[in-house]
């Protein structure tokens, strides 16, 4: 198979010299025509490299493992403790460190979960408190001279106010739910935050057996981290 | 003009002829500019989310709709392959392939402009490109644990909601088996859930309709990557178009990966060049139609 047709570089004949001129235009244009195709399969190599020694998801890495198995990144979760005293609570991993979290299922290294591990172990975790949309305007606008006053000009926020003034806040610390203070949020009251020993961040598996209809976790690893 | 579409006693004719004005039109059309412009929308609807790669590709890309001496210009396509394999870099671990090729396709434009016959070279790389793609796809298929036995279709038409269509109107799927199906998955990875296996509810077709998926798949997936990279005009290669068209089509109607799809058809374009004014016509259709199939997805509930 030719790349380029022999009229190409007909204009070169007559030229002393020019047959090692064009034999090096001609391996320079073929090479330029496979960097594309050699970086795809450089790509593709180590990806396959990275599935077999890290557990990268051969859906992700540029090796066009797409739609070929179950074990894509959502088939890998975490389940994630505080460790305290007495008790073990599962975690939800907070927005703020999603990215950590995604690479982690994806790419669950040693290094990625103990980064993940770590960053939540520094945090400091309260119980989940649900406040109403009213009350949370009602808290911002008695604290922040920003807003105007409108008590005297019956403005409806205002008569909103006196509706919510005595509502109570729900607190769901019984329920052993809690969540990480999101960076530039105000320190918790004494006392409330969460007492806790190490965090242990546990990545499963699922995969999917079509003879019994049944999806099967698996724990793939795990790594426990000390506060 | 009104005349030429009604249909008369020999109206047959005034439609080939029609035909060959439009395939006449569509052969003018051909060539490097033409799949540089449909590029440019794939990059300026399908590239990268963050604000720092995705504002300068849709200035670049909406300049070079201006001014067409831009999409001629290799430096140009080094400015926008570098933009496109920067961005795959720092989201390396959860870029699509698809994002992987659009770099790949981007460097090979930048590359086929510094040769003197970049249409040639272009079209040689996308063949490249088009072929190995599905090299890959392939390998990874048969070196699957769950793929050959039908578990990924399976599984796939049983929670993936790209897939809800084809397992209700298919296989069987009730929408109480898949709701049963999306409790059971959430109570297995939620963040609590301590469960270690959960049973799924399957209709009577769907692992019928998933053994048809593997295999198809599998088997068009195999005849393109062999066709692609066989010498060219050559056996098997001069069925590759109609292989890959049939693919897009075919595949794209059930998952619309629109990114893919695209650059698929823009490649498989790039070396048809001066081959056939109807394949080009075919691969324009197809990438039209791409975003077609994604109508009852805006407009069904």
């Amino acid at each position: 198979m030719s790349l380029f047709p022999p009229n190409m570089v007909d204009s070169f004949r007559s030229i002393p010299g020019a047959n090692a001129t064009r034999r090096g235009d001609v391996w320079r244009e073929k090479a330029l025509v496979c960097v594309a195709p050699s970086l795809l399969c450089i790509i593709a190599l180590l990806q396959i490299y990275l599935v077999r020694t890290a557990s990268l998801s051969p859906w992700k890495g540029g090796g066009f493992g797409m739609f070929s198995t179950v074990d894509s990144s959502e088939a890998r979760f975490l389940r994630i403790y505080l460790v305290t005293e007495y008790d073990q609570i599962p975690i939800l991993v907070p927005d703020s460190l999603n990215p950590l979290a995604r690479k982690a299922r994806t790419i669950p290294t040693l290094q990625n979960l103990t980064g993940l591990g770590e960053h939540l172990a520094q945090g400091t975790w309260v119980p989940y408190e649900f406040v109403s949309a009213m009350q949370r305007y009602q808290n911002l606008h008695a604290g922040d001279e920003a807003f105007p006053d409108t008590s005297a000009t019956g403005d409806i926020s205002t008569g909103m106010m006196s509706v919510v003034e005595n509502e109570p806040t729900i607190s769901l610390e019984g329920l052993d739910l809690f969540r990480m203070v999101e960076p530039g949020e105000a320190e918790p009251s004494p006392g409330s935050a969460l007492e806790f020993t190490s965090v242990r961040v546990e990545l499963w598996k699922y995969r999917f057996d079509n003879q019994t209809l049944t999806l099967i976790a698996l724990p793939h690893s795990e790594v426990t981290v000390a506060r | 003009m009104t005349r030429d579409l009604v249909l008369v006693p020999g109206g047959r004719n005034q439609w080939l002829s029609a035909l060959n004005v439009l395939l006449g039109k569509i052969a003018a059309l051909r060539g490097f500019d033409l799949y540089a412009t449909l590029t440019l929308f794939l990059l300026l609807l399908y590239s990268d989310d963050s604000p720092w790669i995705r504002i300068p590709i849709t200035v670049l890309c909406i300049l070079a709709f201006i001014f067409v001496p831009l999409r001629r210009s290799a430096k140009f396509w080094f400015v926008v392959a570098l933009l496109v394999l920067v961005s795959n870099y720092q989201n390396w671990y959860q870029a699509d392939n698809h994002k992987y090729l659009h770099g790949y396709w981007c460097v090979a434009l930048f590359c086929a402009l510094h040769t003197r016959d970049p249409e040639r070279s272009a079209g040689i790389a996308a063949r490249w490109l088009i072929g190995l793609t599905f090299l890959w796809a392939v390998f990874w298929k048969l070196s699957s644990d769950d793929y050959l036995n039908g578990s990924f279709f399976h599984f796939s038409l049983l929670i993936d909601e790209r897939f809800h269509r084809v397992a209700q109107g298919l296989g069987g799927l009730t929408e109480r088996m898949n709701e049963l199906n999306h409790a059971a998955y959430r109570a297995l990875v939620n963040y609590d859930s301590h469960l270690s296996a959960v049973g799924l509810a399957s209709g009577p077709a769907i692992a019928g309709v998933a053994a048809l998926m593997t295999w198809w798949t599998l088997i068009l997936e195999a005849l393109i990557a062999v066709a692609f990279l066989w010498p060219e005009e050559k056996f098997i290669s001069k069925w590759r178009d109609y292989f890959l068209l049939l693919f897009i089509l075919t595949t794209y109607l059930v998952a619309p990966v629109v990114g893919f799809g695209w650059v698929l058809a823009i490649m498989g374009l790039a070396q048809t060049s001066n081959r056939s004014a109807l394949l080009t016509l075919l691969y324009i259709v197809t990438f039209v139609s791409l975003q077609v199939y994604r109508l009852p997805q805006l407009l069904l509930p």
